[in-house]
């Protein structure tokens, strides 16, 4: 862990006696990538019958921005950026930051995905795999596996490219009952200023050391829609990833989603809210989508919201620990 | 957020602020009330390449737009918790007509414009039992986009037409939700007027027109039907431009 002084802005004049404290702040993975989702009619139930499961979720991540809530000529940064595998992480996420001696009160919190080549691997991911995002220029690498007894794949037509003597079923799917993943995404977005869930904005420092948690959740590739807020409405389905494995061998792979348009898939029909919010990011194949998806998972203290402004951060040149 | 609390709200703003400034007379609250029209804009009626090979040329193409409403958050949807500005009319705009008409009045309070959110003529308030059409128009079916035209690629030739509802899939939500771009974002006071933009040659452009039947309907569920939503939802929205003083 590496300790970043204050970087406070102009306006430090006033005299400052005023009391400081230090404020850590972790990396946290939802449950649904440390255990997976399971399929079901439960609230973070996949409701289409498959299961998911992650062997894999690394995120570049990091950048810390604050802002003093009261003083807007205050500001503090935790600038490293740290490639971390989230499914290994323990419940009570890893402590990767801490800020010290900021002024006591009210900070606001941003932080950003970014690339995996301006981070730091953390020793959850292995080298092959870090050098893969870096290679690829990549925020996210996922691989998993989804499962369904009787699963089916139902390719479009038009795009499915089975092999030779494999032929589907009268509804033009053939049996699936496992198909992996593996997308090393490019998803860079700045997420804040942050909110606790029905709290406060930000995060409170005080004398005795405050923490907080940036926190990623796993299971937005299989929303229904983007809820901006609120998720309670959300429906969890994975069957049109399983539709994307248009040559059937049991992995969908980038390219495959690259070919593939959201009017191609059927799954995609008037259960699906398609209104993404990000204007420079059209959907106009499903890459895309698995993108503006990524895009949206940064949270804040679990199940506290962050704006996603949707634009790629700032390139500065930081130094990094290799 | 829903339209029907984002009405609510921003209703209650704004007769706060002129019961300010009509109680104190000629104390500067610092936000101003604006009102300026909405204008729209479609597209001249050439022929496109969409999908495929298709040349396509359309001959109607009506939009059931509204309700619109600009929030100054980031994000819209439930990030939104007060709209800055709204236009609460739904209406109906002409795609093929590329000169620039009034279809509204945007109200407001002055302050900076973030996000926007909108449906497409049909809305489904937090309070309602289904979506309902918000467009007093009978040509328009309730649906939100009626479109006709006609297809062709070498000797093939597809005459097609549908009314496509584009209908949000929850009670108070709307059915586009999206963060202005750069040149989008606007403080609205000394905004003079709202031109919305809206071209439905990309929404036809996703179709598989051989996939049509030889009625040429585009049927609810169909690659069609899923294209042109798509397209209206997710991959043209409505572009936004401001004029000023």
């Amino acid at each position: 862990m590496k300790k970043w002084s204050i970087l406070l802005a102009l306006g430090l004049g006033c005299g400052d006696d005023a009391s400081t404290g230090d404020v850590t702040f972790l990396i946290q993975a939802e449950d649904t990538i440390t255990e997976g989702l399971a399929a079901g009619d439960g609230d973070e139930n996949i409701t289409d019958g498959w299961s998911v499961s992650f062997d894999r979720y690394a995120v570049a991540i990091g950048e810390i921005q604050l802002g003093f809530a009261t003083d807007a000529t205050r500001s503090a940064s935790a600038d490293d950026i740290y490639v971390v595998d989230l499914a290994s992480l323990p419940p009570s996420g890893l402590s990767l930051w801490t800020v010290e001696g900021l002024r006591t009160g009210r900070w606001e919190v941003s932080y950003v995905t970014a690339h995996a080549g301006e981070g730091t691997r953390h020793e959850s991911v292995p080298e092959a795999a870090f050098q893969r995002m870096v290679d690829e220029e990549c925020t996210y690498l996922i691989e998993g596996t989804m499962q369904k007894a009787d699963g089916r794949s139902c390719p479009p037509s038009a795009l499915a490219t089975p092999p030779e003597g494999v032929t589907a079923d009268e509804e033009g799917c053939y049996p699936a009952t496992s198909v992996a993943f593996s997308f090393c995404v490019d998803a860079e977005t700045v997420f804040g200023p942050c909110q606790a869930e029905d709290g406060p904005s930000g995060v409170a420092v005080t004398e005795g050391g405050s923490s907080a948690s940036l926190t990623i959740h796993g299971d937005h590739l299989f929303f229904n829609g983007f809820p901006e807020g609120e998720e309670g409405g959300v429906v969890r389905l994975a069957q049109w990833l399983a539709d994307a494995d248009l040559n059937l061998d049991g992995t969908v792979t980038r390219a495959e989603l690259e070919s593939i348009e959201p009017s191609d898939l059927a799954e995609l029909d008037d259960r699906y809210d398609l209104s993404s919010p990000f204007e420079d990011l059209p959907l106009t194949d499903m890459w895309t989508y698995v993108r503006a998806q990524l895009k949206t998972q940064g949270h804040f203290q679990g199940e506290g919201e962050c704006p996603f402004d949707g634009i790629e951060h700032a390139h500065d040149d930081h130094d990094h620990e290799g | 957020m829903n339209h029907a609390s984002s009405t609510r709200r921003f209703t209650t703003t704004l007769l706060a602020t002129f019961l300010v400034l009509g109680s104190t007379g000629c104390v500067d609250t610092g936000v101003e009330p604006v009102e300026l029209p909405v204008l729209a804009a479609g597209v001249s009626a050439e022929p496109f390449e969409a999908r495929d090979g298709w040349v396509v040329t359309l001959e109607r193409a009506d939009l059931a737009f509204g309700p619109l409403y600009l929030c100054t958050a980031a994000n819209a949807g439930d990030l939104c918790e007060t709209a800055q500005a709204e236009m609460l009319d739904g209406v109906v705009l002409d795609l093929l007509d590329p000169e620039p008409h009034e279809v509204g009045r945007l109200v407001g309070l002055g302050g900076v414009v973030r996000s926007v959110m909108h449906d497409y003529g049909v809305t489904w308030e937090l309070t309602g039992m289904a979506p309902e059409s918000h467009v007093d128009d009978a040509s328009m079916q309730g649906r939100s986009f009626v479109v006709e035209g006609v297809a062709e690629r070498g000797e093939e030739r597809v005459r097609f037409q549908g009314a496509i509802a584009v209908t949000p899939i929850r009670a108070g939500s709307l059915v586009v939700r999206r963060t202005l771009s750069a040149g989008e974002v606007t403080d609205l006071e000394g905004a003079q007027a709202l031109t919305l933009s809206v071209d439905p040659r990309a929404w036809l452009g996703g179709v598989r027109f051989e996939e049509l039947g030889a009625d040429g309907n585009i049927e609810e569920g169909s690659q069609a039907w899923r294209a042109i939503v798509a397209g209206m939802t997710a991959q043209s929205r409505p572009g936004i431009a401001w004029s000023r003083d």
